[in-house]
């Protein structure tokens, strides 16, 4: 009885996940004015956007990485949420990820990437983000902010536009970053979640956690009957967390609507009946 | 109370350390790492500030006897001169995360971080 409560709750949780994403929005744009920018974000979300309220995790781990410092505050902002939520930060939080949400609702052909070039995002989070600001510092072409298109889209055009209309001299952002954010704009409309699935460094993070955070998406195989309606559901092309691409699974609780899977922690109260795929201690 | 295992063929004791053990160790060690970098962690950055000082400046020729003269020496010339300090602060981790936020500290050759500006900060990231 409690699973199928929670079960429900879950359901009508997923389907007001635009509004949840809608009022993360209203904290990472910084409606009081606070500019917090001692604090580290836990979703991507340019620092440099004039209604950013808290700094990129991203942007913190590059240029700590180029003055050769540890990151603690952006770490332990990561590991504590990667360790509880993994990747709900992902589909829930992220502003970028609702942006991308959002073009998607388009009506154009959507084409699923292959599961493979989720693995870019490790490579963009370990050459970007980490080794060449340390070997080659902050004004290296390669360093990750200069190519972010979110810094591109909530930092650089917000910018150029304010320099255009004050009369002073524009400062446009470079054709590598324009062109990214062109490429990822342009993708979103014939994939979906683009940036996520395939470049997002913390979404490699986030994604790294899904393996063994507290909350997580519980496959019940007992239950399955190999209708493939989950595979139906996953927008990410996945099987839910069956699949070992469950690295790029941004927890979307779409394919919460099958019953066959839900959202569980670790301690779960179930009936014997379903717990097949589980094992049982005396209570 | 039953303990859930992703999959039906991993074993009690590896659910147990994946979704108990692993996320509880990275939830300490996060929160240590939040708690050490908030309060404890700083490092020193070099600043560049630059200081008015008033020097008397002898005049280009002296009677003889100086100042000892009978008629007084002529008055010492006052002039501010600026001089350029390297000053060394400890800055903490949640000022450095704001400092790079808007390019403010550097990596020097030498190895040391120096802060990037003198006087008003910058409002935007350079990047």
């Amino acid at each position: 009885m409690a699973k199928d409560k929670s079960g429900r709750f879950v359901l009508k949780l997923a389907r007001r996940r635009w509004w949840i994403q809608a009022g993360f929005l209203l904290v990472w744009l910084d409606p009081l004015m606070l500019r917090l920018h001692t604090v580290c974000a836990p979703v991507f979300h340019c620092y440099s956007c004039p209604l950013a309220t808290l700094a990129c995790p991203i942007g913190v781990l590059a240029n700590f990485s180029a003055i050769h410092l540890v990151p603690l505050l952006a770490l332990g902002t990561l590991a504590v949420l990667g360790a509880v939520l993994g990747s709900f930060v992902c589909g829930w939080a992220c502003p970028f990820g609702f942006l991308q949400d959002l073009v998607a609702r388009m009506p154009t052909p959507k084409l699923a990437l292959p599961a493979w070039t989720g693995h870019f995002r490790y490579g963009v989070l370990a050459v970007l983000v980490l080794a060449i600001p340390f070997f080659f510092g902050e004004g290296h072409p390669l360093f990750f902010c200069r190519l972010c298109p979110a810094g591109a889209l909530e930092a650089a055009a917000p910018n150029t536009a304010r320099l255009a209309l004050a009369g002073e001299a524009i400062v446009w952002p470079t054709a590598a970053k324009t062109t990214i954010l062109v490429v990822i704009l342009g993708a979103m409309l014939f994939t979906w979640r683009p940036w996520c699935t395939v470049f997002c460094p913390l979404g490699a993070i986030y994604g790294l956690c899904n393996r063994i955070s507290l909350l997580f998406l519980h496959f019940h195989q007992d239950r399955c009957k190999e209708c493939d309606v989950c595979r139906s559901l996953c927008r990410g092309g996945g099987r839910s967390e069956r699949r070992i691409d469950g690295l790029r699974c941004v927890r979307c609780l779409e394919c919460t609507n099958c019953h066959a899977v839900t959202v569980d922690t670790i301690w779960e109260r179930s009936d014997k009946k379903s717990s097949a795929g589980t094992d049982s201690l005396p209570a | 109370m039953v303990f859930c295992s992703d999959f039906g063929k991993e074993t009690f004791m590896q659910a147990i350390v994946r979704r108990a053990v692993l996320p509880a160790l990275l939830l300490i060690g996060g929160l240590a790492s939040l708690i050490y970098g908030a309060k404890f962690h700083f490092a020193s950055v070099v600043e560049e500030r630059e200081r008015e000082t008033t020097i008397e400046v002898p005049p280009p020729f002296l009677p003889p006897f100086g100042e000892a003269s009978p008629f007084g020496g002529p008055p010492f010339r006052k002039e501010v001169v600026k001089e350029k300090l390297l000053v060394t602060t400890a800055e903490s981790e949640p000022a450095l995360v704001r400092e790079v936020t808007i390019g403010g500290v550097a990596l020097t050759p030498a190895g040391a971080l120096k802060r990037t500006y003198s006087g008003k900060a910058p409002s935007l990231c350079p990047t």
